[in-house]
């Protein structure tokens, strides 16, 4: 097991002593190390040829049956032997993965991902079992992302069960997985995968580069290795795309991407990512093709939709009432003849009031939670309106962006869209059509400029232009599909054979 | 690089005078835009307000790059395409295309006429050419013929929408595709959509203000041998300038317009002190000296 | 030293729009929404201008009973107020009648304007320069000339419509009377010919034992305009003549009694083009106009049987000739009675023949006058209708 560490704990104590020959001073310095950690078990006995053993656990992350019967069962049922060295005894336990270790600090770190080590009397070296078992959550299905058609299967916090969920996926030893350990407390595991023959090697450098320069307390989610490897921060725009579901993982990294997967969270990160990218959703590609076409363009309509509907009506109702079909203005002149706030006023309060509502329904437990959010939401609407405070196309507008924002399959993105609404209302209400264009603009400005990991972010007109509209535009049939998009290899364009189209034969010969 | 060909007293002088070249039409330019949009939608609101929020704009995208600048115009290409054509398409049932009669009725010279007019525009073609260094491989030259070709495809729709629908008295507009689209009533329901219009022309004008901006960054970048991007705030301010040296009305008699040209050289003159006092002093401080001597020849 | 920087820039820019009031910022109940203006004859030649303003009140509310120009009628009346000011011209008016108002008054959503018949009379052109421009109006608005003095026509209040402008603009759609637009006004007065028809409005007679005011204008014919001043009116019947001309003959019915047959027949046009081309022989000027109708069959009382492929030539003809006599009837007026281009044909040898046109331009209506306008119409009956049996049964 390779290993990338790359900070210290700041332990007053040279992790770095090696193992000693004599048992009792290593039994000291691993008390004076694991000293108050009351799950750390250091569990002396004897082996069958007299020697005197120390077995260290961590309680509750390791397998103790497994410990008990492979190795401690063997270990004192050993009679004397020629050849009493540590490697001796390694090749005599019916253990499948286990190694020699020399120092204290790989005792330790192993201790800590749950492999007991082994120290016997007289061996400088211990050895490192992987037992490493403990309760964790089952495969379940992804919360945030469920589809109609397509796998159920979720990543979890369990960081092997993932990587076996990805194996599982892309059964091919093209398929890397690189393992990293981040985070000075809490030594989080990071694993890099890869596809070696498609992904580009500059971005796995680049990736590994970013990983490897990151020196901080603690990693608890992959939400803190985002911030820390991602390009611009300032963005609103998330540039890693972060996903519960092995199928997108699966699909990007054939695209020759990246992927993250971080122990503790079910949470992947995905670099680099695009704006399509993130509009995305896997639905898409489990429908007909025509279906997810129709999907796609309702999407990207209503992402706009969801940024831009309050603004229009604000600026189009304060500034541009031309545009507003006669009939139409005449009833919601009626309607906001007793409204004491003028548009701009009206639509921030809904909204604000929206967006409260909807991240207070999120914190409510489930069964309450969805009863709240419906109910409140009209309630409140019809209240507000019965009471005068805002119109009732307001409150349909209101509604309108709600549903919008929820088209978005990426929560990241979702919330970005929504926090930008604010800006643009703003400067819609100041200067109009013309204020909300200058914000539209700002905003494609800024996209425009932003990279993910050295990819454009709107990459739309790239390499292949005819490639890049099949499937961001539309959504072509598979067959169509021909050649990887321009994060993968160059040279490696092809992922499909040009005759897969399917033409089947017609009855009667 | 001018330096090189003219030699060093010379090639500035030429750099100079490119560049007060380019002010000036990128000074038109925003005259027009903010006439515009202050005219026809915003008319209680200053105009400053209207070009200053157009120029932070376009120096936000300047800074970000040529890149920025072309993946935007990728983006807005379409929008502006597609408004137009909806523009066109709506008008269609209005139309009537026996008012492109007589043809050639006067002669030949008033066509000859309007080409100079015209004429004036695509020559601003021209100037594309200072995107060269940052395009790659050879896709300058079919870039370029694309480019024409689409402008003027799109002017001969735009004139023919503007002929078949007004006839020979679309001159009695200032703006005639405005008020096409001003025209437009379909299905009882679809009515009072210029704003479709004032859409088309802040998206095509920022491309094009942008652009402008970028050659005077790089343009003043000969100049002082660095790119600065105060550069890039002092061009703004010099174009908001000229705004102001141009904001007479449109029909300036002869008088006004050499008040116009004293104006012009004095602020040149201005500038080009700057330009020469740059070289010694420090930089964060004239920046900031440019900045505020710029001012008060605005203010007087 | 960055982000002190950059917080001094964003305090800055955060003061600029709290102060500056956003300028062009209109609420809707700031805005008084002018739906029709009427503008008449004062006396001095000064124009009366006349809007119907929309009263945005909720249903239910109870109408304003005092105040004489409010026109709300009982439960689901009218919203509409019409208010007056007179000024020497129709901008002075404009701002006088502001000063009335305790909000600004646009007319952006005004797609009728109404001229009184005195003011048609008096003369148009001084009141477009108005409406041509102001940023307001619309090109696209209609214009109409009425009975007496405009002001009546806007107090009316229609059961069926939402308000009177609402009525004649659909009236309009219907092609009951010529679809003149102020900018197809303008075109007409630019041309050789400088002239043009309005629609002519009338009071429709209120039911009774009904509110007097709760009826509608009607179209019932057209104001002939030479060089911006009424001269003369057309009677529905040349009107329609007119109409047949210029192709605005959607709703047309034609009703007509064929010779030697009892009873008459009723054709109801389902397309009709008419193409009008110019020809200069020599020193003589004509214009061929050629009609191309298909028709349905509406009512026949003629006991004709409609299998009889004699009986429908004959119905044929007769329609077209009926056609023809109106269309004669209406160049006759124009030619003669009023000597007033108004069928556009000034424009026509203008596309087609531009030298003669250019010489003839300056004194275009001693020209017109001899102008020959031969008329061929053509009917084709494509449908008998539902029915197959003819009277008597």
């Amino acid at each position: 097991m390779a290993d990338y560490s790359s900070s210290s704990i700041p332990v007053p104590f040279d992790m770095d002593r090696p193992i000693l020959p004599d048992l009792e001073a290593n039994r000291a310095a691993l008390n004076e190390v694991l000293n108050d950690c009351a799950d750390a078990v250091l569990h002396p006995f004897a082996t069958g040829d007299g020697r005197a053993a120390l077995l260290i656990y961590i309680c509750g992350l390791s397998d103790k049956a497994q410990l008990e019967k492979m190795a401690m069962e063997p270990l004192i049922r050993m009679s004397s032997e020629a050849d009493g060295s540590l490697s001796a005894i390694a090749r005599k336990l019916p253990i499948a993965d286990l190694h020699e270790a020399t120092a204290i600090r790989e005792l330790i770190e192993g201790l800590f991902v749950g492999m007991p080590c082994l120290l016997v009397d007289g061996q400088a070296c211990g050895l490192i079992m992987n037992m490493a078992d403990w309760e964790k959550r089952g495969i379940d299905e992804p919360m945030a992302e469920s589809v109609v058609r397509g796998p159920r299967e979720g990543f979890g916090e369990s960081l092997d069960v993932n990587m076996s969920l990805m194996r599982r996926r892309l059964r091919t030893p093209d398929f890397k997985m690189k393992t990293m350990t981040v985070g000075r407390l809490t030594r989080t595991r990071v694993v890099v995968c890869y596809i070696q023959s498609v992904a580009k090697d500059s971005l796995v450098q680049e990736v590994l580069s970013r990983l490897s320069r990151i020196d901080t307390d603690g990693v608890l989610e992959s939400a803190n290795i985002e911030e820390l490897i991602q390009d611009s921060t300032l963005s609103p725009f998330p540039q890693l795309l972060s996903t519960e579901r092995p199928d997108v993982c699966a699909a990007s990294l054939m695209e020759g991407k990246a992927m993250l997967m971080i122990e503790g969270t079910p949470f992947a990160l995905i670099a680099p990512t695009s704006l399509f990218a993130l509009l995305q959703s896997p639905e898409d590609y489990y429908q007909r093709f025509m279906m997810g076409t129709v999907i796609r363009w309702l999407r990207y309509t209503f992402f706009l939709l969801a940024l831009l509907f309050p603004s229009l009506y604000v600026a189009i109702l304060t500034y541009h009432q031309e545009m507003v079909p006669t009939t139409l203005l005449l009833s919601i002149a009626k309607s906001r003849e007793d409204i004491p706030f003028p548009a701009l006023v009206e639509a921030l309060l809904m909204e604000v009031s929206f967006e409260a509502l909807r991240e207070a329904g999120v914190r409510l437990p489930k069964q309450v939670g969805s009863a709240v959010s419906i109910v409140g939401a009209l309630v409140i609407g019809q209240a507000a309106t019965a009471a005068g405070l805002v119109s009732p196309p307001m409150v349909m507008v209101v509604a309108l962006t709600g549903i919008a924002s929820f088209m978005i399959p990426h929560y990241s993105v979702g919330i970005s869209v929504r926090l930008l609404r604010f800006p643009v209302m703003l400067l819609a209400g100041f200067l109009g059509l013309l204020g909300l264009m200058l914000g539209v603009i700002a905003l494609v400005i800024h996209l425009a400029s932003l990279r993910s990991f050295g990819e454009p972010y709107l990459v739309f007109f790239r390499r292949g232009a005819r490639h890049a509209w099949k499937d961001t535009l539309i959504r072509a049939p598979s067959w169509a599909l021909g050649e990887r998009p321009a994060t993968a290899q160059k040279a490696n364009a092809d992922r499909q054979s040009m005759r897969n189209r399917p033409t089947p034969q017609k009855e009667g010969g | 690089m001018i330096e090189a060909v003219l030699g060093r007293v010379a090639g500035r002088a030429a750099g100079i005078l490119f560049l007060l070249f380019h002010l000036h039409i990128g000074g038109a330019t925003i005259r027009d835009y903010s006439e515009f949009i202050s005219g026809n939608f915003f008319q209680r609101t200053p105009i400053l307000v209207i070009t200053a929020s157009m120029l932070l704009v376009c120096a936000m995208v300047v800074k970000s790059g040529v890149e920025t600048i072309a993946r935007c115009a990728q983006i807005f290409m379409p929008a502006v395409l597609a408004l137009l054509l909806i523009n066109v398409v709506l008008l269609i049932p209005d139309m009537d295309i026996t008012e492109m009669l007589p043809i050639l009725g006067n002669g030949p010279l008033p066509v000859v006429k309007g080409i100079f007019v015209v004429q004036g525009w695509f020559c601003q073609f021209v100037l594309i050419t200072f995107l060269l260094p940052y395009v790659e491989g050879d896709k300058a030259n079919r870039a370029g013929y694309w480019s024409v070709a689409a402008a003027a495809a799109t002017m001969v729709l735009i004139n023919l929408t503007v002929l078949f629908l007004f006839g020979i008295d679309a001159s009695q507009f200032y703006y005639p595709f405005l008020m096409a689209s001003r025209y437009i009533r379909v299905a009882d329901f679809i009515e009072h959509v210029e704003a479709m219009v004032m859409a088309s022309w802040v998206l095509g004008t920022f491309v094009r203000i942008s652009l402008f901006l970028l050659r005077c960054d790089r343009g003043s970048g000969i100049l002082h041998r660095g790119q600065s991007r105060k550069a890039v705030r002092l061009s703004c301010g010099i174009a908001a300038d000229r705004v102001r040296i141009l904001g007479r009305p449109q029909h300036a008699g002869a008088a006004e317009l050499y008040l116009d040209l004293g104006k012009y050289v004095y602020h040149d003159g201005i500038y080009c002190l700057s330009c020469v006092s740059r070289l010694d002093r420090d930089r964060s401080q004239r920046d900031g000296k440019i900045i505020a001597l710029l001012l008060c020849a605005y203010l007087i | 030293m960055k982000w002190a920087k950059m917080c001094r820039i964003l305090a800055a820019s955060m003061v600029l729009p709290l102060s500056a009031g956003c300028w062009d910022r209109l609420e809707i109940n700031d805005l008084a929404l002018v739906m029709a203006t009427g503008l008449d004859e004062a006396e001095d030649g000064q124009v009366k201008l006349s809007v119907q303003i929309f009263v945005p009140k909720k249903a239910g509310d109870t109408p304003n009973v005092g105040g004489d120009q409010a026109s709300g009628g009982g439960g689901g009346g009218s919203q509409t107020i019409v208010k007056e000011a007179t000024g020497i011209s129709v901008a002075d008016a404009v701002s006088r009648l502001q000063t009335m108002m305790s909000r600004r008054l646009t007319w952006e959503h005004d797609e009728v304007f109404i001229f009184g018949e005195k003011r048609a009379a008096h003369g148009i052109e001084e009141d477009m320069d108005y409406l041509l421009r102001s940023r307001q109006t619309r090109e696209r608005a209609n214009l109409f000339v009425s009975e007496g003095m405009a002001i009546d026509a806007l107090r009316l209040n229609p059961r069926l419509e939402r308000d009177v402008a609402e009525t004649l603009r659909e009236m309009t759609l219907l092609q009951i009377g010529p679809d003149v637009s102020l900018f197809k006004l303008l075109r007409m007065m630019r041309s050789a010919g400088k002239s043009a028809v309005l629609p002519y409005i009338q009071k429709l007679p209120s039911q009774p034992g009904v509110n007097p005011d709760n009826t509608v204008s009607y179209i019932t014919g057209g104001t002939v305009l030479k060089n911006g001043k009424a001269v003369g009116r057309l009677n529905m019947r040349l009107t329609r003549g007119l109409l047949w001309l210029h192709n605005e003959t959607k709703e047309a019915t034609l009703t007509f009694k064929p010779e030697g047959m009892p009873g008459s027949v009723a054709l109801r046009m389902l397309r009709s083009k008419a193409v009008l081309v110019p020809s200069i022989r020599g020193d003589r000027w004509s214009v061929r106009v050629k009609v191309d109708n298909e028709a349905v069959l509406l009512q026949n009382t003629t006991g004709g049987i409609v299998t009889n492929e004699a009986w429908v030539q004959k119905i044929e003809r007769a329609a077209s000739q009926s056609i023809r006599s109106r269309i004669e009837e209406t160049v006759e007026a124009g030619q003669r009675q009023f000597n007033a281009d108004i069928f556009g044909i000034a424009d026509l040898f203008r596309k087609h023949y531009p030298k003669h046109w250019k010489e003839a331009r300056t004194n275009w209506d001693s020209v017109f006058k001899e102008i020959r306008i031969e008329i061929d119409v053509h009917t084709h009956v494509k449908r008998p209708g539902m029915s197959n049996a003819s009277v008597p049964y």
